[in-house]
């Protein structure tokens, strides 16, 4: 009996993994969202973008996850949304160069995931390009400083690292 | 197992009661109620009532006090200042007491849940051996219903109590056994028709069960592993003072205040003084198979006094009296000069002296001086189980906990729908105004700065918004899942693992 039943449940686990549950409303919202991407006319390939922009939102939710296994009210967690993204906004290199922050901060912004995401997406974008313009946003935005393999390791590893201490905070919290 | 045997029969209650008002027996010997015979007494058939051992609970001068460092300016608040008794096995305890008198942190003090900003002391013991009530693994032993109901809005009370029952119960019990186990809970906690209801609460789950039923799914997913100790915490009566709008939203139980369900809530039915009479039913008989049932109640009726064997009453923190109901809780009273009015019931009576009088007067008046007799369990003579051969649970695998809480997960999802359309339908808007503003960028042919630099600033404001999105939703999923993983995980589900792969996003 108990063979047969194993073996059942072994199976509808693997099904269960593979609609693990939020991936999929997350992997909706960023699709919803791309609607824009033909808009917008880009020349990279679609797939790749929407794979940045998904890698991406999980890694955020990561340390999301991670800010909020650490606080036990939700309104807490709400208040504290603004201070996890508007500085990654500010290291984007999107309002200022990276360059031109002072360069005892500028150090911060290899601790943002927006920072990885947006040097894939100028490299898939622009690696074609020979105009100077293209050449002038490669070189403020520090694309080429790793290869590309390596910014993607750096994503799903900050995906990692931040739900597997977001895991040991939540043990110890449950033990108070 | 037939169906008619597992049947709760609710009459059978009513022909097994005593003649005598009071149902338990008094022990002069230790001035505590003692059932005798219990095991005779039990006639049902129902899982619920499985004859167990259960543990005899004493605790000595548990003193609870906030820290601080400053004493001079600000001198610790003493919550407890003493409090001793037992709680013999095979009986129903209440604690009573105003609010603020101290009962739900004697609660915690004994179940190993006070926050750590306080300060404890004090020996608790169970039959015989003093014992860290923070250990996880005796913390195991206690069955806790807190006062707020942590119970996912997005399950149904049979799912809830099955989840409880697979993951908890042993695991060479089949699917079939655990259907029985679960029905059969519903039926004594006369949740039937509402098994297969959505739980609701929450912003966008409105409707859903009431608080008292949310309150009896809570103890039926508590009382599925047969526990030796089981400790149930009403509400405080704080609420007593909330208009009557304010107090049909909040989600409290019938059992602290079943008077105030009665006439505040739903006049017209009554039947919440019968559910609170239920549920005690439930747990008198769950007492009489062994158990050791500990109960907070702010202001019970008649007809639940009437199941309590012993009575702790506190006020402010100290011991105002330890012992039976009955008799001699009311020659007590007598003897100290506040007999009870005829048309008073003895409950409210006892309430309304803590409250009424200052502490100062009642130590006039002779109470908090223990009897000589009272309560000197000699440590020796303590029982000790012979046959306390652990029965080790062999819970379900790792693969089981996970399928069972990937289920839920997904159930939260399908059910939760108005959620995942507010999270799609917002992002699709967002993603349609960003495509209009930035129309067409990407074909230009990259020679002008500003050309580049606008297809940069669409990209950079996709991938903004992405992370705005989710994080938003990612950041307030365990906040608000936190009590009821806190729940599971510390009375034994699951293990962590499996719950954070159910939630891996």
């Amino acid at each position: 009996m108990s063979c047969a039943c194993d073996s059942s449940n072994l199976l509808s686990m693997q099904y269960n993994l593979q609609v693990c549950v939020e991936c999929i409303t997350t992997f909706c919202q960023v699709l919803a969202q791309l609607i824009a991407f033909p808009m917008m006319g880009f020349k990279m390939n679609f797939v790749l973008f929407l794979l940045v922009n998904f890698t991406l939102a999980l890694a955020s939710t990561s340390i999301g996850i991670f800010v909020g296994s650490a606080v036990k009210d939700p309104n807490v967690a709400a208040e504290l949304m603004p201070a996890l993204i508007v500085p990654q906004l500010l290291f984007s290199g999107l309002f200022i160069s990276a360059n031109l922050i002072p360069s005892f901060l500028r150090w911060a912004q290899y601790l943002c995931s927006l920072t990885y995401a947006v040097r894939l997406v100028l490299n898939y974008e622009f690696e074609d390009c020979e105009t100077e313009a293209c050449g002038v946003l490669l070189e403020s935005n520090s694309v080429n400083e790793l290869p590309s393999y390596v910014y993607w390791i750096i994503l799903i590893l900050i995906m990692a690292i931040c739900r597997l201490t977001a895991m040991l905070m939540l043990r110890s919290k449950a033990s108070f | 197992m037939t169906d008619g045997s597992v049947k709760f029969d609710k009459f059978e209650t009513a022909s097994s009661l005593p003649s005598s008002e009071y149902e338990a027996e008094y022990d002069p010997e230790t001035n505590k109620a003692a059932v005798t015979n219990s095991k005779s007494v039990i006639r049902r058939n129902s899982t619920l009532y499985l004859e167990r051992d259960g543990l005899t609970l004493e605790f000595d001068n548990i003193v609870l006090s906030t820290r601080s460092k400053n004493h001079e300016k600000n001198p610790p608040k003493q919550i407890l200042k003493g409090v001793s008794s037992h709680f013999p096995a095979a009986t129903l305890t209440a604690i009573m007491g105003a609010s603020g008198s101290g009962k739900t942190s004697l609660l915690k003090c004994l179940i190993g849940r006070v926050g750590k900003n306080l300060d404890l002391g004090g020996e608790i013991r169970l039959d015989g051996d003093v014992v860290d009530p923070t250990d996880i693994d005796i913390r195991r032993e206690f069955a806790y219903v807190e006062q707020e109901v942590s119970i996912p809005a997005t399950c149904t009370p049979r799912e809830a109590i099955r989840f409880s029952a697979r993951l908890r119960l042993d695991k060479s019990k089949t699917d079939e056994d655990i259907d029985l186990i679960v029905n059969d809970i519903l039926d004594s906690l006369g949740l039937n028709k509402c098994a297969d209801t959505l739980i609701g609460g929450g912003p966008l789950m409105s409707g859903g069960l009431s608080g008292g039923e949310k309150k009896r799914v809570q103890c039926g997913v508590e009382l599925v592993t047969n526990p030796r100790c089981i400790v149930l915490d009403g509400k405080l009566g704080i609420i007593l003072f909330l208009p009557y709008p304010l107090f049909t939203l909040s989600p409290f139980a019938h059992i602290s205040c079943p008077n105030l369900f009665y006439f505040y809530v739903e006049p017209t039915s009554g039947l919440d003084s019968y559910t609170a009479e239920s549920l005690m039913d439930v747990l008198k008989n769950i007492a009489k198979a062994g158990a050791t049932v500990i109960v907070v109640i702010h202001q019970p009726p008649p007809p639940v006094v009437r199941k309590i064997d012993n009575l702790l009453l506190l006020v402010q923190g100290e011991k105002l009296y330890d012992g039976p109901l009955g008799k001699p809780l009311e020659d007590r009273f007598n003897e100290c000069g506040y007999p009870k009015p005829a048309d008073y019931n003895i409950a409210d009576w006892i309430l309304q002296v803590t409250q009424v009088y200052t502490v100062e007067e009642l130590k006039t008046a002779g109470f908090f001086v223990e009897k000589s007799k009272a309560n000197q369990v000699d440590n020796t003579k303590a029982p000790k189980k012979k046959n306390q051969a652990t029965v080790v649970t062999q819970q379900v695998g790792f693969m089981i906990q996970t399928r069972y809480l990937f289920d839920r997960e997904f159930k939260n999802l399908v059910r939760d729908k108005l959620a995942i359309i507010v999270r799609v339908g917002s992002t699709f808007t967002f993603g349609l105004l960003f495509g209009l503003i930035f129309l067409g960028v990407g074909r230009s042919d990259y020679v002008m700065y500003t050309e580049v630099q606008a297809s940069f600033g669409a990209m950079a404001n996709l991938l903004i918004s992405t992370m705005f999105g989710v994080a938003q939703s990612s950041l307030m999923e365990f906040p608000k899942d936190r009590p009821v993983f806190l729940r599971e995980y510390s009375t034994n589900h699951y293990s962590i693992l499996p719950y954070f792969l159910s939630k891996c996003e």
